[in-house]
Parts: structure tokens; sequence; C-alpha cells
């Protein structure tokens, strides 16, 4: 009886860890771009295209992690200033976003484009801002795709930007996002 | 009179041809180019993650450029994985790289940093430099 009681929780276990591996969505190469470009002056922006992000489509929790380092800008001093003053990627290596894609039924997404908001908190240099958005999202084939845009402020995460350059860079970051997920 | 006010003139232009040079330089300084760059440390897939869980949390390793071998144990277009230690994105030069699963090569990267969501060390601007 033992026996037989231990296959079960076995077997029990065994299907859910599928069940769950399942639900998994996974992008290993998604892109992040952020843009605090004034008129007039140089670009600043940057992009990440190895950021990943793993959706859960059972619990549609959404989870994404970049390193502050992958980021690359057009101006590699501009890079160097951005990990050392800015971001201080050394101490604060990574940036992470955790979330929550409300209303969305997985099994009904097809290749039309249909917007989710998603509420999570975003996480860098060591602090922690609310997010609010709404995510494109769509399926191709297997592939489920999500674009969107947000915007953060420097000061939400105690960035400091020196007077010097305070005119060249925008008081409000323009962040987008495009991941494409594949089932894990 | 006259060819001193020359001397000035020439003297003058090529300072200030020096000076915006040297100026540009160091406002648009060349992007790293990791395949010419020397190798800082060559390891295994596995040493690499493993330096990621010490103590020091692998600061030593972070954008330095690293070579490694390993076997494939997952791909796709532009990245490889190896030995399920290592995530190098490679640089488009590689693109057409005939590879397949288990197979053993060395790469050369940079690496960025540890991903915790899958346990992987990513390093980036990889090339294939041994199949």
């Amino acid at each position: 009886m033992k026996i037989q009681n231990t296959f079960f929780v076995l077997a029990l276990l065994l299907t859910q860890s599928l069940v769950t591996a399942q639900d998994k969505y996974v992008d290993k190469n998604g892109q992040v771009t952020f843009e605090a470009s004034e008129k007039l002056f140089e670009e600043v922006k940057a992009t990440n295209s190895s950021v990943t992000a793993i959706f859960d489509s059972g619990t549609l929790e959404i989870a994404s992690l970049a390193l502050v380092k992958g980021f690359t800008f057009k101006n590699s001093l501009m890079e160097e200033h951005f990990n050392e003053n800015y971001i201080e990627s050394e101490t604060y290596p990574k940036a992470t976003f955790k979330g929550n894609m409300k209303d969305l039924d997985v099994s009904s997404l097809s290749d039309e484009v249909i917007k989710v908001p998603v509420a999570g908190t975003l996480e860098l240099h060591g602090k922690s801002k609310e997010v609010n958005t709404e995510l494109d999202v769509k399926r191709i084939g297997d592939i489920i795709e999500m674009t969107g845009n947000f915007v953060v402020a420097p000061g939400d995460f105690d960035i400091e930007i020196p007077k010097i350059v305070a005119n060249k860079i925008a008081k409000q970051v323009q962040v987008a996002l495009h991941f494409k997920f594949q089932k894990r | 009179m006259k060819t001193r006010f020359k001397y000035i003139i020439v003297a003058t232009t090529i300072v200030a041809a020096a000076l915006a040079y040297f100026g540009y330089q160091y406002m648009f300084p060349e992007q790293r180019n990791i395949l010419e760059e020397e190798v800082a440390f060559t390891l295994p897939p596995e040493s690499l993650n493993e330096a990621f869980q010490a103590e020091t949390q692998g600061l030593d390793y972070i954008d330095q450029v690293v070579q490694t071998t390993g076997k494939v144990t997952e791909f796709d277009s532009g990245w490889i994985v190896l030995d399920n230690h290592i995530q190098a994105n490679l640089l488009p030069s590689n693109l057409d790289a005939p590879l397949s699963k288990d197979m053993e090569i060395t790469i050369k990267g940079r690496c960025v940093g540890y991903d915790e969501l899958l346990e992987l060390v990513k390093v980036d601007q990889a090339t294939i430099i041994l199949y």
C-alpha cells in the first residue's frame, strides 16, 4: 500500500512539473531599448539584445532580466559614463521586471494584435518602481510576440544627472521592449 | 612682418586641427573590437558559471574577453548555449556557422554577467574560433 502511495505521489509530482514546464515561454534574446535624447543634442540611446524574459501562460506572470552591461550605445564614451557614473553597473549589474498580465486569454491569441495591460515592478540601480503599461500581444505559430513602451524618470531610481549635462538628457526616458517567446 | 603673420596663421591652423582631432577622438572613441582584443581568461563554461556563485560574484570576469570550450547544448540563429552554463550571442559574421547539438566548439567573447532567470552566464560579441 505504502509503495503504491509513493508511486501515486511521484506520478502526481511528475505530471505537475510537466504541466508547469508546458506553461513556460522563454525568450533568451529579447530586445530592450531606452532613449533619453533631447532635440539638437547627441542621441542618448542604448539597446540590449540579450534580455531574458520568461512568461508563464498558466499564472500570466512575466519576469525579465537585463544585464546592464549588455546595453550598447553608438558612442562608447557615453556607454562608459552610463556604466560608471549613472547606473553604476558594477554595484548594480542587473535590471529586472516582474509583473502580471491581467486579462490575457492565451488560448485565444492569434496573429491579430491585442492590447493587454501589465502591472509590475521595475528594479534597477537598487531601487524599485511600479510600472503600469499595455503590451501588444500576438501569436505567430509557436511564438508569442510582445511589444510595448513605457516611460520612467532617472530620479525614480536615484540616478543623478549632473547639472552640466542635464539639458542634454531627457527627464523622461522612453523604454521600448520586444520579446519573442518560445515554448520551453 | 608678412612672413611672421603667415607663420602665426599656419601654426594656429595646425594647433586647431590637432585639437579638433584629439577632441573628436576623446568624444567619440572607437568601439571595442572583441575579436581583436587579447583573451583575458581561458576557462571551461562550468568554471565561469561557478565563478558567479562564489563570493566575488564573478566581478573579475565582467566586461573581460573570455575564451571557452564546451559542447553545444542548445542553439538557434545567433546564439548558442555551451554545456548548459554559458549563453554566447554570436557576432553576425558567425551566422552561417554550421552548428549541431553536442559538437565541441571554442568561442571568444565578452563576458556580460550572470543571468539568474536562466542560470547562465551571458557572453556577447562572440566568435567561434575553433570547431
